[in-house]
């Protein structure tokens, strides 16, 4: 009787140790994948403020005299090509810049400058991608107005 | 009994690391702060379509809050203001987000005075909320304007 209590006690004390082992490689699995799926999302967010905040301040686009935000001037936006941007930025993104005006949405080429008010950078069709976007300026040169619209900067997957 | 109570212990002490680990998000907080200030700024530069002292919506503020009562182009500034403030912060916000701004003299606490409000107010009470300061000083005014958003 003594002997099968004994062995009841050492089958309880092994199915408590294999149930913290199993608990615990549990816990570092979870924790493994949480992190590195946050750590993954961090770098995706910090990607996209570098790629905001240069694509907001860099001379060739901007109006002059701003520190803060954005000015995007229209001329330089229509001007600018996405060779240029890719020499700066690499390969593997999009911009879009639009502005909220009355106008419906129209592309900016140089033969539609200035009667337009959206202008894209390196954008590929039919590829998967997560944008993010900003509010910002946009000077228009010929009327000396400022209007307000967004910056969509999307990473292709 | 000792043991289940130490297993209980273990797996509780893992939940609470597992949920703390899961709370902190620095650089989404960091993007939320940039929208909100972006978003603060593009709406004070932007142009009324109304000519000076009205031009752009800072403007419009400030001589709104030094001549109260006075037109731009026959129309009152608080009229404009709330034309032109809920139009522009809808059509660059982006639709999930809810905004309250508030724009009152500095020190307006001890002094009291006008005080312009726009959006909800409820916004300011919601805990995760994103807030952006910026100051109007133009024509010798100084006023501070206070952009708070969070998900609607």
């Amino acid at each position: 009787m003594k002997g099968q209590a004994h062995i009841l006690e050492y089958f309880f004390l092994t199915f408590f140790v294999l149930m913290v082992i199993v608990l615990v490689a549990i816990f570092l699995t979870a924790y493994q994948s949480m992190t590195s799926g946050s750590l993954q999302s961090e770098y995706e967010t910090q990607d996209t403020m570098f790629m905001l905040k240069t694509f907001s301040n860099y001379p060739i686009l901007n109006k002059r005299g701003y520190k803060e935000g954005s000015m995007f001037e229209d001329s330089k936006l229509t001007a600018a090509t996405c060779g240029d941007m890719e020499t700066i930025f690499g390969t593997g993104w999009f911009a879009e810049i639009i502005a909220k005006d009355s106008m419906a949405e129209k592309e900016c080429t140089v033969n539609d400058y200035p009667l337009c008010n959206k202008w894209t950078f390196c954008k590929v069709s039919g590829e998967d991608f997560q944008a993010f976007e900003v509010p910002v300026n946009i000077y228009r040169k010929t009327t000396r107005v400022v209007s307000a619209g967004i910056l969509r900067v999307g990473f292709y997957d | 009994m000792i043991l289940i109570v130490l297993m209980i212990i273990i797996m509780m002490g893992m939940g609470i690391f597992l949920l703390f680990s899961s709370i902190r998000d620095s650089s989404s907080s960091e993007f939320d702060n940039y929208y909100t200030h972006n978003l603060l700024l593009t709406v004070l530069r932007t142009h009324t379509g109304y000519k000076s002292p009205c031009s752009t919506v800072s403007e419009t503020i400030s001589s709104a809050f030094l001549l109260p009562g006075t037109t731009c182009q026959g129309r009152m500034k608080s009229d404009i203001l709330n034309e032109t403030i809920p139009v522009l912060m809808d059509a660059v916000k982006k639709p999930n987000l809810e905004y309250y701004l508030v724009i009152q003299p500095e020190n307006w606490e001890v002094a009291g005075g006008r005080r312009l409000e726009f959006g909800k107010s409820w916004v300011d009470n919601e805990e995760d909320k994103s807030v952006a300061n910026e100051k109007i000083l133009q024509y010798g005014s100084n006023l501070r304007v206070k952009l708070v958003l969070a998900e609607g």
